[in-house]
């Protein structure tokens, strides 16, 4: 058996930063790989070497085979551990790392490829007598259509009645065909109340595979996993036998090796179907480590050594389970959100409570990679406590200077379908959590108060004197903020707040919730600019300042269009010089895999292009600068009389 | 490696520790609170402007409240020290606050003074007692070299009291030349109409901010031109800002709106490069060790009955420190040295009527502040100089001169809080308001005569008998009782404070707990003039 010395990972983020830590503890040097972009990750510090293989877009880096192949040679690294994402299930990147000498660290090229078709790993389940969905008869509905070289929910459709068909099977395949460039579709029963079960199974060299139990995924958004638990608590001993016991003989048919995931659709009857497997480490892979005791990228590592697995099976102890905390806007259909992370404090460490993260305080989340901050993972006796932990640490978790899923979240943990452990695929997920508006007025209350205090203690006349005093009292006029879209005007005099004591990051306040004594809180502020970030265990906001005085308007009134959201210009439509109407598309842009075209609404004359092609933009950016018609023209006038 | 030096101050703290239970106490902390809550609601009133009729005709038209401006203007978190608050209380005929608002306040981090007319009343006409407070104002800003930042919205002169303030009112044009030639400088915002001689205060500024469609600059209206020349025209051609930024270019910035002109008023302050030339090293600030309010009950209610000084003093100075210079001589007056929220300060405090040894000290300590370019504090409660033929004999007048001689050719800032009586000489003595201290307040309790209403009339009554004596005449008993009560009333209602504040005699009535923090922005508004001690005097008569 031989033995690794030093491991490339082929990956960024919390999975880069896990698999290093196991390295670690093996006493395995590693390599990192990273982009412009990350050149001060986590990641990239964490590891022993680095080396910077392109440019921020994943297809100039991360993706790029022969770029990262050559990494490993330069750093003679012996293995290379691809991660999750990425190039982790590319058959054509295993081939390369063998062909290069470098062991890749997962199942064998023809294995993967094999896997990554939907129609073969159908096949090759039902030769080793898994369930596959099954098709149904023309009258049969619902149907699920989807994209034969899909993912990601791209493409899907379910069909609920013959009328809707035509329709919904152009549609989907335009869309596979745009997001693939492959328009097969499959047509498969939809299963009412189905939930998304999986297994965890390894596979050595010897020909040895085993199962690590399984993991219920039910709970997703937009076929995203958001909340992962092991145990399913719709899994009973016997189901879970029979699941098992079909994951790994598939596995032992196909000769897998290292770990993998055998996907199933379970229905309410007991009954379960095959989806796909997944050849390679999983986002979700910490729940089974905390039921099991096992770490599974040391698994990973040992398997691709040559080493046997463990004869006996392990036991499943407890329940884990694990949310995924992500940057992006539950009130903006959860387009990822972009910005610095300026405060970002995670739970206090108690037992069984793990968090794994690639990010840091003061790091920029970008546009090009997968918004995930943290995955939060907590383990206890029994489920109930698992989720009441889980929900603790993510009330006590800060993240700002980004929109995060946060409280949408906890109101997922707190939900009775969830809790009581009903919630399925098709399950609705709660609306974005509702405004309160009297709540934002405290926060933003506070955020008066801090700015008075520490505009006081900062100047350097008179600091010690009472904030704001007046020998003749006058009414301070309001302060102005706005949270989100909403806009506030804070008066001094709050019967909602008492400020108890107030420092540099923190006020402590007494909250009268309603009539009667107050209670106390701590509220942690941050403050960059003009933006605030206020947090307490009432909840977290971003507060802005709104400026104390007007922006003083320009000589002439121009308009510009800005970006709604991060994205990639895909094409301009004008001009310097050019007449535009209100409505006249100005540029297209790609943001979330959907084209959003980018309209003048005034009329006027095309100023300034500021953006090129390919560009990515920011939310806000500016991208064409208009001059309005009468300004143009008063313009031209004075020029003529000049 | 350096040791840093830290040393415990030498300075022990004052022991002073009154009986809230005693009935003493007690009954001057109930006149003292309700003296308090009368003036709170005096206050109140004087920002009332016009009432609620004008005031609401004034939002109407999408303009601010002359306070608003100001608040505006001000830092967010800065104090503001108003002056004069109640001036013109009671007078005839007089707005409140005598139609303007005017205090310290920090603008971009700078100490300013800042004035703005109340339009809501009497459309910002000014009568005599805003000509009072509007000199006051601009003294303030030249003996502290504070810019002056005017916030213009007015009628010009009250024209029914125009033979009160037409000649005076010069001054105020003339101050502002002055001041500039000094380095200090002047910026108006003109909000509204700033007519006639009114036209000057933006043309004698160094700065003149106009708020487009608002302001209105000029000799003469569109009425008195077609009675001088047959010219007919409007408000805005004829003195607009637009008009005046553009062409006749009285105006330097066009501000599109109020809060663009203050916005723009802050931008000029933020480039003026203003130091505070004799800053002093300043201490860690620690507060008093006893509780300032106790102030309502330590002063006296009855300004008859004495108090101990430096119980007060306790209350005001950082860390209840203070270093008594001469303290077993000439008791009557207090003396020593303390710090207000890190600035230095000499402090003389009557404990007693003022003597011929404690009248020596007092001139000696003052010398030595001089010396050492600290600033005075002085706390007066004072009846007066002590009469009598062995004082006389003793030379009591040579001695309070000594003092008046002192206070008198001093050049370090002074301040000034009444805090009980003030009468006589000891006025003087103690740096009245003819001494020039920077700023003077009162408490709620002071009272100012030449001496009090009983001695007074008691005195007139004396030499009325003696007059009648000498010419023989008989005394009508009733009416001379008549008489003596209502010199008595008279004299009583003129000592008052309000009577007093409404005249100028001070810069406003304080909240007692409110003095530390007034004294020290006193002292740093001060300190933007350089602080320069004196050791030339008159000659002292030993």
């Amino acid at each position: 058996m031989k033995h690794f010395r030093k491991i490339l990972v082929a990956n960024r983020g919390e999975i880069a930063v896990r698999i290093m830590r196991t390295c670690r503890t093996m006493g395995i040097e590693t390599v990192a790989v990273y982009s412009d972009f990350d050149r001060d990750a986590l990641h990239v510090r964490m590891a022993d070497q680095a080396v910077l293989i392109g440019p921020a877009p994943a297809r100039d880096s991360y993706l790029n085979i022969e770029k990262i192949v050559s990494a490993a040679r330069l750093t003679g690294a012996d293995a290379i551990h691809p991660g999750y994402g990425f190039l982790s299930e590319n058959a054509g990147f295993a081939s390369a790392c063998e062909e290069a000498g470098i062991v890749f660290i997962g199942p064998r090229a023809e294995v993967i490829r094999a896997l990554g078709s939907k129609n073969e790993a159908r096949k090759l389940a039902q030769e080793a007598g898994v369930p596959i969905v099954p098709t149904p008869a023309e009258h049969e509905f619902p149907k699920l259509i989807k994209a034969s070289a899909g993912g990601g929910g791209r493409g899907m459709r379910i069909v609920r009645s013959a009328a809707e068909f035509q329709e919904s099977f152009a549609a989907a395949q335009g869309e596979a065909e745009r997001a693939f460039g492959d328009g097969t579709l499959l047509v498969e029963r939809y299963i009412e109340g189905a939930r998304h079960v999986e297994v965890q199974i390894f596979g050595d060299h010897h020909g040895n595979v085993m199962h690590l139990f399984e993991r219920d995924c039910s709970l997703q958004r937009r076929h995203q996993k958001i909340i992962e638990e092991s145990p399913s608590p719709a899994v009973t001993p016997e189901i879970r036998r029979r699941m098992t016991d079909a994951a790994v003989s598939l596995a032992q048919k196909i000769g897998y090796t290292n770990a993998g995931t055998v996907e199933f659709l379970l229905a309410p009857s007991g009954d379960f179907y095959f989806i796909e497997v997944n050849t390679r480490i999983q986002v979700e892979h910490p729940v089974t480590e905390m039921v099991t005791g096992l770490d599974l990228v040391r698994l990973q590592i040992e398997v691709a050594q040559g080493a046997t697995l463990p004869a006996a099976q392990p036991e499943q102890m407890g329940h884990a389970i694990e949310a995924r905390l992500y940057a992006e806007d539950p009130a903006n259909e959860f387009l990822p959100s972009t910005g610095v992370l300026h405060v970002w404090q995670l739970p206090e460490a108690s037992t069984a409570l793990r968090v794994d993260t690639g990010v840091e305080e003061g790091i920029e989340i970008g546009v090009y990679y997968d918004p995930l901050l943290a995955k939060i993972i907590a383990h206890a006796g029994d489920r109930e406590s698992a989720i009441r932990k889980l929900t603790h640490a993510l009330r006590s978790l800060a993240a700002q200077g980004v929109q995060t899923n946060r409280e949408f979240l906890i109101a997922l943990l707190e939900n009775e379908e969830f809790l009581a452990g009903r919630a399925h695929t098709g399950f609705q997920l709660p609306a974005s959590v509702p405004v309160d508006e009297a709540l934002d007025r405290v926060f933003c209350a506070v955020a008066r108060i801090y700015i008075e205090r520490s505009e006081q203690s900062r100047r350097s006349i008179l600091p010690s004197i009472p904030p704001r005093f007046r020998n003749n009292p006058t009414a301070a006029p309001a302060m102005k903020f706005a949270i989100g879209s909403r806009d506030h005007a804070i008066n001094p005099s709050n019967s909602v707040l008492e400020v108890l004591t107030s420092s540099n990051d923190h006020v402590d306040a007494l909250v009268f919730h309603s009539q009667g004594r107050g209670v106390r809180y701590r509220f942690h502020i941050c403050q960059h600019g003009t933006d605030y970030y206020v947090r307490s265990s009432l909840g977290q906001r971003h507060i802005q300042r709104l400026p104390r005085f007007p922006e003083r308007t320009a000589a002439g009134q121009h308009q510009s269009a800005n970006s709604p959201m991060p994205g990639q210009v895909l094409r301009i439509l004008v001009a310097e010089g050019q007449s535009v109407e209100p409505g006249d598309a100005l540029v297209v842009l790609e943001a979330m895999k959907m084209e959003q075209t980018i309209k003048a609404t005034i009329q006027g004359v095309v100023r300034a292009v500021l953006v090129k092609a390919a560009e990515v933009v920011a939310p806000g950016q500016m991208l064409v600068e208009i001059e309005s018609v009468e300004d143009a023209n008063e313009h031209a006038n004075s020029s003529a009389k000049h | 490696m350096f040791l840093r030096l830290i040393y415990l101050s030498p300075v022990k703290p004052l022991r002073s520790v009154v009986d809230r239970q005693s009935s003493l106490y007690q009954a001057n902390y109930a006149a003292m609170q309700s003296a308090v809550e009368r003036l709170r609601a005096e206050l109140k009133r004087s920002t009332e402007g016009g009432g609620e009729k004008y005031v609401k005709r004034h939002v109407e038209r999408g303009k601010l409240l002359p306070r608003d401006r100001v608040e505006m203007l001000l830092d967010e978190g800065s104090f503001f020290l108003e002056i004069a608050p109640l001036a013109g209380f009671g007078l005839e005929s007089e707005s409140p606050g005598a139609g303007v608002v005017g205090g310290v306040g920090l603008v971009c981090g700078r100490e300013c003074l800042i004035t703005a007319n109340e339009a809501t009343v009497k459309g910002g006409a000014t009568g005599e007692a805003g000509l009072w407070k509007n000199a006051r104002l601009a003294d303030i800003a030249r003996e502290n070299h504070l810019p002056s930042i005017l916030l213009v919205e007015s009628a010009g002169a009250d024209l029914p009291q125009q033979s009160k303030i037409f000649v005076a009112g010069g001054r105020g044009f003339r101050e502002i030349t002055r001041r500039s030639k000094e380095r200090i400088p002047t910026i108006s915002v003109v909000f509204g109409s700033s007519t006639a001689g009114g036209a000057y205060l933006p043309g004698m500024s160094d700065y003149v901010v106009m708020v487009k469609k608002q302001a209105q600059v000029f000799l003469a209206g569109p009425p008195l031109v077609k009675m001088a020349t047959g010219e007919v025209s409007d408000e805005e051609s004829l003195g607009g800002a637009e008009m005046h930024s553009r062409i006749s270019g009285l105006s330097d910035y066009l501000a599109e709106d109020e809060l663009d002109a203050i916005r723009i008023a802050r931008e000029i302050v933020s480039h003026f490069n203003l130091r505070k030339p004799d800053l002093p090293q300043m201490s860690a600030v620690t507060e008093p060790a006893y509780d300032p309010d106790e102030l309502l009950g330590i002063a006296s209610a009855d300004v008859r009955v004495p108090f101990e000084i430096r119980d007060v003093i306790s209350r005001i100075v950082d860390g209840s420190e203070f270093a008594e210079f001469k303290p077993e001589y000439g008791p009557t007056l207090v003396t020593g040295f303390a710090r207000i929220h890190g600035f230095p300060v000499g402090i003389l405090g009557n404990n007693g009527v003022l003597m011929s040894e404690s009248s020596g000290k007092g001139a000696q300590f003052i010398q030595l502040c001089n010396q050492q370019d600290i600033p005075l504090l002085f706390l007066q409660n004072i009846t007066g100089f002590m009469v009598g033929r062995s004082y006389e004999e003793d030379g009591i007048i040579r001695n309070g001169a000594k003092l008046i001689n002192a206070v008198s050719n001093s050049m370090v800032p002074a301040i000034t809080i009444m805090v009980g009586g003030s009468y006589g000489a000891g006025n003087y003595a103690m740096c009245g308001r003819a001494y020039a201290p920077r700023f003077l307040f009162t408490w709620p309790n002071h009272r100012i005569a030449v001496m009090g209403e009983k001695q007074l009339s008691g005195v007139m009554d004396i030499i009325k008998r003696e007059a009648a004596a000498k010419t023989g005449q008989p005394i009508d008993e009733a009416r001379m009782a008549m008489g003596r009560k209502m010199l008595e009333d008279q004299i009583a209602k003129e000592s008052d404070c309000y009577f007093a504040t409404a005249r100028l005699w001070d810069d406003g009535i304080i909240d007692p707990r409110d003095t530390r923090t007034v004294v020290a922005i006193a002292l740093s508004a001060a300190y933007n003039a350089p602080v320069k001690g004196t050791m030339e005097w008159g000659v002292f008569r030993h």
